[in-house]
């Protein structure tokens, strides 16, 4: 590491890392508490803070800078993400529904969910999980956009998830940059803030969309989600992959498709979904295979007169353990 | 090659291959002019530049005919910080990777035919026909996945809504087919 240091650093050198800033558990191999109450911290941050920033989306050789803005209010938290490049499209968050504004289709996609939190929570027993399936320990402190960071490192214990480094702001635990790594250690995405505002006056105008208007003759898609109980309607996965359990099941309409079975899996971090639709509502060309984005994987498959597509921010093995999984039995 | 280079810039190559690519780097010309790119981007990204060595670097990019940097003077009413991030970010990606569709093709028949239901029980009932449907790797069909999966990632609740980027990133492609 140390001969790596790119040059400007090394002739900054004794600016850029206070010795006493210097992390103390690098040395250690497995997941020390103080790492994991940083993901805690992390996680409180995103909750509590208000802030707005410009952060970009890299994966491969795509681009993407957004505008973020998140303001904590009485009622809850409000956040309303807008794209810069091309053609602006926004999404807007509050407690319990996401609204996302897709001006190139005219659409206007609605994602309620009533007794399901829109911002999901970090529980202590999640963070036991989660020390149970990576090897969590702090980096060094670095530098982004301006803020010093505390690195934190998630290694993978095995090959069924990918491994991911988080800079944290020091002062506020908010995170500023993440990236996830695939097997080979080869980065597949990573988010930056390249300009943040934490806390401060935050004009509130800023959480309005900008398509109130325009959007009035739009197509509106509402996912309608219910919780429900597939494995009593015969929906099993009959073995998930080590240190991943069911954390939710629905019921929810789906690209105009209603009647859609979505079961969701965790392993503390990453989290695969399991969709099962009527084969009749997808076109006669489908087929089974794989496709992926960054750090997102999809397989699909047919199962009888269904289809299985299985979404994850997981690697091709064990989106694949999870669609092959997947019966029917009644 | 220069996916491991970079890779070796960030520190992030295993031991194994640590030796191996340097050795190659003594022996490259043009690898070892990468490796300067990667380590002056890598300073961008991180926020190390002083600023006249960002001023450089920007007026460089802003000379270079690229268009994965039409952003540049936008950031330039943000602190000084900003704008070395950006345009390293980009640059990155100008240098790095060669073109590649977001979405990479399926391989077909990666999963085999299960022996699953036949007839209609089951609880998904068949809705209405929808218009807009089409075969499982449309990025059309694949963002609506993506929409609603999303909530339910952890690494959501540490990001927030920001996880959301890559499936509006992918829209004027969905909207395009």
């Amino acid at each position: 590491m140390q001969m790596m240091r790119p040059l400007a650093s090394r002739l900054l050198g004794p600016f850029r890392v206070l010795p006493f800033l210097l992390p103390v558990s690098a040395a250690l191999a497995q997941t020390d508490t103080s790492a994991l109450q940083w993901l805690q911290r992390i996680y409180t941050a995103t909750q509590k803070l208000s802030y707005t920033g410009v952060f970009v989306y890299q994966q491969g050789q795509q681009v993407e800078t957004s505008r973020i803005t998140h303001i904590v209010e009485a009622s809850g938290p409000r956040e309303r993400l807008e794209t810069l490049d091309g053609i602006p499209r926004e999404i807007i968050r509050t407690r319990d529904q996401v609204v996302c504004y897709l001006p190139a289709s005219m659409t206007v996609k609605i994602d309620k969910q009533s007794g399901t939190r829109m911002f999901p929570a970090i529980l202590p027993e999640r963070l036991k999980e989660l020390a149970e399936n990576y090897s969590i320990r702090k980096g060094e402190v670095e530098r982004v956009g301006g803020y010093d960071c505390q690195v934190i490192i998630l290694e993978p214990k095995d090959r069924m998830r990918y491994g991911h480094r988080l800079w944290a702001d020091l002062n506020t635990g908010m995170l500023l940059k993440a990236k996830t790594f695939d097997e080979k250690n080869e980065m597949l995405e990573q988010f930056a803030f390249t300009h943040l505002q934490i806390g401060g006056s935050i004009d509130r105008a800023q959480l309005k969309t900008r398509f109130s208007r325009a959007s009035r003759d739009w197509r509106v898609e509402d996912s309608g989600a219910t919780r429900t109980n597939l494995a009593e309607a015969g929906w099993t996965i009959r073995s998930s992959p080590p240190g991943f359990r069911t954390v939710t099941e629905l019921l929810r309409t789906l690209g105009g498709t209603s009647g859609v079975g979505h079961i969701v899996l965790s392993d503390g971090l990453a989290a695969i979904s399991v969709f099962i639709q009527p084969a009749k509502s997808k076109q006669p060309a489908s087929q089974p295979g794989l496709v992926r984005q960054g750090a997102i994987n999809v397989y699909m498959r047919p199962v009888g007169d269904y289809w299985v597509t299985v979404v994850g921010e997981a690697p091709p093995e064990s989106v694949k353990y999870v669609a092959d999984a997947v019966e029917y039995r009644k | 090659m220069r996916e491991k280079l970079s890779a070796l810039v960030d520190g992030e190559l295993r031991s194994g291959d640590f030796e191996t690519h340097l050795g190659r780097l003594r022996t490259d010309r043009e690898l070892r002019g990468a490796w300067n790119t990667y380590h002056l981007i890598g300073d961008a990204l991180r926020g190390y530049l002083g600023p006249e060595i960002t001023d450089r670097v920007v007026a460089r990019l802003r000379d270079e005919p690229t268009v994965l940097v039409p952003r540049v003077a936008r950031f330039k009413r943000f602190s000084w910080y900003a704008m070395p991030a950006a345009a390293g970010i980009a640059a990155v990606a100008l240098v790095v990777w060669t073109a590649s569709p977001m979405w990479r093709a399926p391989e077909p028949a990666l999963g085999s035919v299960a022996s699953g239901p036949t007839g209609t029980a089951g609880p998904v009932t068949a809705g209405a026909p929808s218009a807009g449907t089409k075969p499982p790797a449309a990025p059309a069909e694949i963002e609506n996945y993506l929409l609603a999966h999303h909530p339910f990632s952890h690494s959501s609740a540490m990001q927030g809504i920001a996880r959301y980027a890559r499936s509006v990133a992918d829209e004027r492609g969905a909207a395009g087919k």
